[in-house]
């Protein structure tokens, strides 16, 4: 398994939480509790709408989303800039979880499309 | 600089090693080939979009075309970077509310 760092390309942020894998996991795959943490404060300074749809699923495990900033100003399509956001999850010792959020703006370079 | 076209640009893998291998010198376009399993038509593709979202340079010296990055045009990628490196710690907090709330 490859091990994605930060990057000029790629945000990762990880924390542990108290709540085990099966709920962790269930606020960061059902849209009504998605929505509750995901989405923007009422009234916040934030002219970015985002959209974003699973692309691959592992239970309890993994979930990665395709995430579109959509920016307010431009409205247009072309304004959009597409990223994938993956979701690690692990089971802590204490039964909780560890949480890894890895953010990256473009999908690993192909080692073959060099020849040296 | 428009954000969307630089990441259209660098969304291609390919060009992406266009481009981080004319970060390293100059280079021909011959030059450029010669490290890559495809064509010069399609080097000189990538070199074409890369050229338009303002992330490669050229330098005509007689016949001759030479290539570099140009480093300004990471300017929207760093600025996407900083944006996501406070925006996840703040969800981060908002998703643990919210676990605590779903166990009541």
């Amino acid at each position: 398994m490859n091990d994605p760092r930060e990057s000029d390309d790629t945000v990762v942020v990880e924390c542990d939480l108290p709540e085990p894998p099966e709920q962790v996991w269930r606020a960061l795959t059902e849209p009504e509790l998605v929505a509750e943490w995901l989405t923007a404060d009422e009234g916040a300074n934030d002219d970015t709408a985002i959209e974003c749809e699973i692309i691959e699923a592992q239970p309890d495990r993994l979930v990665r989303y395709s995430w579109r900033d959509v920016d307010d100003r431009g409205g247009a399509d072309d304004r959009s800039l597409e990223s994938i956001v993956t979701f690690e999850l692990a089971r802590t010792a204490t039964g909780g979880t560890h949480l890894r959020i890895i953010h990256t703006a473009f999908e690993q370079m192909p080692a073959l499309a060099m020849a040296a | 600089m428009v954000e969307s076209e630089v990441f259209r640009a660098l969304a291609d893998p390919t060009r992406r090693a266009v481009f981080e291998r004319l970060s390293q010198r100059e280079m021909s376009v011959s030059e450029l080939t010669s490290g890559f399993t495809i064509s010069q038509p399609a080097i000189s593709q990538h070199l074409a979009a890369l050229k338009g979202a303002g992330l490669v340079a050229e330098r005509r010296e007689g016949r001759n075309v030479y290539y570099r990055s140009d480093a300004r045009g990471l300017d929207a990628l760093a600025q996407w970077v900083q944006r996501y490196r406070i925006f996840w710690p703040g969800r981060v907090e908002k998703l643990k509310r919210v676990l605590k709330d779903m166990d009541k």
